[in-house]
């Protein structure tokens, strides 16, 4: 018998490697004049190609928001939706759909997941990125999940880094402000010979909650201040035959006052740890990347009057391997596969858990077809086991195995782009995306389904498909460019608690469920530009049409709603100016009446919310080439205002001093 | 090599717009590296420099502007702008051969039977050797007419708008020499004498041809190439 000689994986990189090179986004972008990306298909593209709908939030842009966090920033990106709940508590989805802990939107730093999978949210204030360390931020709106996998089914939102290897950013800042708001703020890069490359990061914060009044439950004793401490450690290792090894470590603790997905005020305290490893190899298999990395999540809720403070902790850990590379000159293909282990336990102080593993396999492929025509179309399928082990309760003496759940699903993304001519663009997407019950979910589920001694679990993933047509106009003559979209999205399998539980999970009818479908149809307008080089604009406007369709009986439909809480209409705009050392930019927001969930008792309450418009703005000053001072304000010219069922928003001021090189 | 150029340590803060400096005729000595003798010519404002305008004026203008906008015609491929030779010094940054290198010489190729297309030529060597390289690396830049290419080395060639019947030439050369050749000029894709089309108008247009680059022994990083379009 023939014996056929092995190697490892990563020592065949290291024969065939030639010249790896990671994404060095500001090279891209000083060639194209536009921002690079992956977010859209995992192999590179520049952002006006790619075939999905998506905005990237330039470094530039990020600095002259006058935002102290990613979703002030986000708040003024055209689609998306924030609701603020508290100072430091926000909520962000895209094309509404959002509620307290949103469970739609994917949030990831350089592709590693930071969205939480223990209740399907993600605790923004707890996340380990400081401003000055962003070299942009992709939002890509609609499913995304062939690509990201399961619960990118209202978008993406893809955090991107400065690369220690290529930018050689150090930035610092201090920021003093209204809500006794102090901040510190830094990154620093250094670069040890020619083949080390490291980014430090690191930054506090601490204000008080606003002083505005609650009309929600609360649990426990509400915190005199938030505060949050995040470092994140980077490392780029130019390895021999020019393979690229990344190391990163990050920690973060965030203490704050939030509205909990049960629509509730309470105390929590976030503490995070993640290491990761990537490889990298430009390969003559193509570029080929290989990531492995774990999140530790510990999170600590103040509940009842006593103060009670039980733990939840949550350990993902995930295994990509994927490799993009080219057939022929108009083919592109890109193969990736995925292993993810994930469990919560214990809860509340018992000793039961819940955890999942799942195995994913990819593919997608980019043809173009003609020099003006490409097609680019994805396939996943993710194949999930839950299992769980239920706790001991007032009705059970002893631990038992809850009910197993398996999950298989496809998702997909295509898009036909044409570039009708030099100026239009008009693109062609259809999506499906998957969001799977989270952990805290099937846990309860199978608690539920114990108390009726059925063994089977009936509850299956919400699954979102989208089509929309996208045109896009560059007017050089005034150096604007507009798109304009209309989209259609069906939710089916809606789950009852949204991202909450209910306050008897284990009792009879209080199982999360399956309680039908809903639709939503938008309008998107968009325009921005710049004129004489000295002024930036944006206008942009969204009207959309939800539906919710719910069936009575299949269990509780009271506590997720989107039809109403989701504004018909949202209107944003932006102007910037620049005159040697001054920079000015103001950002309205305006929507339309709304509501809200309020918890009131066992039951929600849906609440009106008035229409509003908000105001942000910041001047700055360069003092030096390297210092800049600026004050920002938001919500300007509102002492406070309703924007969410929760607390209303208090206006805040602040003082940054900025240094940077 | 051809005609000597200077060579010129590239001047902080003069980057991506640094052209914006150019909107006045000004001298510049220059020297040759290898023949070490100084000349002299006057630079003048390429195409594409930015006009200046304050608010106020441009407020007039803006409606007129608005006007027109809807039916303004994409700009046609003309001469070579200082966005295209950007957009070329950019592009040599994924190229493998000249990763961590601190210099680079370009041969700038005009077609020797027309003037213009030399003095053409020159002012295009005098924006290269302006900007900087990748990676900060300096640029040196030599005319060369296609008529006289032969046995020079050059990391990279930019070719002027060329006839057909150098196309030979040029090719052979590229092929010969085993050096990228870019152009802004769409005809060099047919013609097969470009490695690169770098093209800086309405967007920007790169296009890599992939046999000749094989040919050339030209690797681009994956990166690069995935981001470009293929011939």
């Amino acid at each position: 018998m023939s014996k056929i000689p092995t190697l490892p994986f990563a020592a065949l990189l290291l024969l065939s490697a030639a010249n790896a090179q990671s994404m060095d986004y500001g090279s891209i972008e000083q060639l194209f004049g536009e921002p690079a990306t992956t977010s859209a298909t995992g192999s590179p593209q520049r952002a006006t190609e790619v075939a999905a709908n998506m905005t990237i939030v330039t470094r530039d842009e990020i600095a002259r928001s006058g935002a102290r966090d990613i979703p002030g920033i986000l708040r003024h990106v055209a689609g998306v939706d924030v609701l603020q709940w508290a100072n430091d508590n926000f909520d962000v989805s895209a094309r509404g759909y959002n509620q307290a802990y949103s469970a739609r939107t994917l949030v990831l730093i350089d592709g590693r997941q930071v969205y939480v999978d223990s209740f399907g949210f993600t605790p923004w204030s707890a996340l380990p990125v400081e401003l000055g360390a962003i070299r942009q931020i992709e939002v890509v709106k609609g499913p995304n999940a062939a690509l990201f996998g399961f619960n990118a089914v209202a978008g993406v939102i893809n955090i991107i880094t400065n690369n220690p290897r290529y930018d050689d950013v150090t930035t610092a800042s201090l920021r003093y402000g209204s809500q006794n708001m102090a901040e510190a703020s830094g990154a620093m890069r250094f670069a040890l010979g020619q083949d080390v490359f490291l980014r430090l990061s690191a930054g506090y914060r601490s204000d008080k909650s606003f002083g505005t009044s609650n009309p929600l439950p609360v649990d426990g004793v509400p915190r005199p201040k938030n505060d949050r401490t995040s470092v994140d450690a980077d490392a780029v290792f130019r390895l021999p035959a020019d393979i690229e090894l990344e190391l990163e470590a990050s920690h973060t603790q965030a203490n704050q006052n939030e509205v909990s997905g049960g629509y509730k005020l309470q105390t929590s305290e976030y503490g995070t740890n993640s290491v990761l490893a990537r490889l990298l190899a430009d390969s003559g298999w193509g570029l080929v990347r290989l990531t492995g990395y774990s999140n530790w999540f510990a999170w600590t809720r103040a509940v009842g009057a006593g103060n009670v403070a039980p733990k939840l902790m949550n350990q993902v850990t995930v295994i990509q391997a994927e490799d993009a590379f080219s057939v022929t000159p108009n083919h592109t293909i890109r193969l990736a596969a995925e292993y993810r282990h994930n469990e919560v336990g214990p809860r509340d102080g018992s000793d039961g858990w819940v955890a999942f593993d799942a195995g994913s396999a990819s593919a997608m492929w980019n043809w173009q077809i003609f020099p003006d025509l490409s097609w680019t179309s994805a396939l996943r399928f993710d194949s999930v086991s839950y299992d769980s082990k239920l706790a001991k309760s007032s009705t059970r003496q002893t631990s038992i195995a809850g009910a197993p759940l398996q999950i298989d699903q496809w998702s997909f993304n295509a898009g036909l782009v044409w570039n009708a001519t030099a100026s239009d663009t008009l693109r062609l997407i259809a999506s499906r995306g998957v969001q799977l019950p989270n952990l805290v979910q099937v846990w309860d589920a199978a608690a539920g389904q114990a108390e009726v001694s059925d063994p089977t679990l009936r509850l299956r993933p919400s699954s979102v498909t989208n089509v929309e047509v996208l045109w896009n106009r560059h007017f050089t003559a005034i150096n604007a460019r507009m798109q304009v979209g209309v989209f259609h999205q069906e939710t089916t399998d809606v789950i009852s608690t949204g991202s909450g539980t209910v306050d008897v999970p284990g009792s009879p009818g209080m199982a999360p469920a399956n309680v039908g479908s809903s639709q939503a149809t938008g309008l998107e307008i968009g325009w921005n530009g710049q004129l004489f080089a000295t002024w930036t604009w944006s206008v942009s406007y969204r009207f959309e049409l939800i539906n919710d369709n719910y069936v009575k009986g299949t269990g509780r439909t009271d506590l997720v709603n989107y039809e109403d809480t989701t504004p018909q209409h949202v209107a944003k705009a932006g102007l910037g100016w620049t005159s040697g050392p001054w920079e000015a930019n103001a950002y309205m927001h305006f929507q339309s009446e709304s509501a809200g969930l309020r918890r009131f008792g066992p039951g929600r309450l849906l609440v009106p919310i008035q229409p509003f418009t908000s105001i942000d703005a910041r001047l700055a000053y360069r003092l030096t080439d390297q210092f800049l001072l600026a004050i920002s304000g938001q919500d300007l010219f509102n002492a406070q205002q309703q924007q969410t069922s929760g607390p209303n928003v208090e206006r805040q001021f602040f003082v940054t001093l900025a240094f940077d090189m | 090599m051809g005609e000597p150029f200077f060579f010129h340590r590239y001047a902080a803060g003069t980057g991506w717009y640094g052209l914006n400096v150019l909107t006045r005729p000004i001298v510049r000595e220059s020297r040759s590296p290898e023949a070490g003798r100084t000349t002299e010519h006057k630079e003048t404002t390429l195409p594409g420099g930015k006009p200046h305008a304050t608010p106020r004026r441009g407020l007039a203008l803006l409606s007129a502007v608005l006007v027109c906008v809807v039916l303004a015609p994409p700009l046609a491929a003309a001469d070579v702008s200082p966005a295209d030779l950007n957009a070329a010094v950019r592009s040599l940054g994924f190229l493998s051969s000249l990763q961590n290198r601190s210099s680079i010489v370009i041969g700038v190729v005009y077609n020797g039977a027309d003037p213009a297309s030399k003095a053409q030529a020159a002012r295009a060597a005098a924006e290269l050797v302006r900007l900087a390289g990748p990676r900060s690396a300096t640029i040196a830049a030599f005319v060369v007419a296609a008529q006289d290419l032969g046995s020079q080395h050059y990391d990279a060639i930019y070719l002027m708008g060329l006839p057909a019947e150098t196309s030979r030439a040029v090719s052979d050369f590229v092929r010969r020499q085993g050096v990228v050749s870019v152009s802004y000029d769409p005809a060099c894709l047919e013609m097969q004498t470009c490695v690169l089309l770098v093209q800086a108008r309405t967007s920007m247009s790169v296009v890599l041809d992939t046999a000749l680059a094989k040919a050339a022994g030209a690797k681009f990083s994956t990166v690069f190439t995935m981001l470009v379009k293929r011939k």
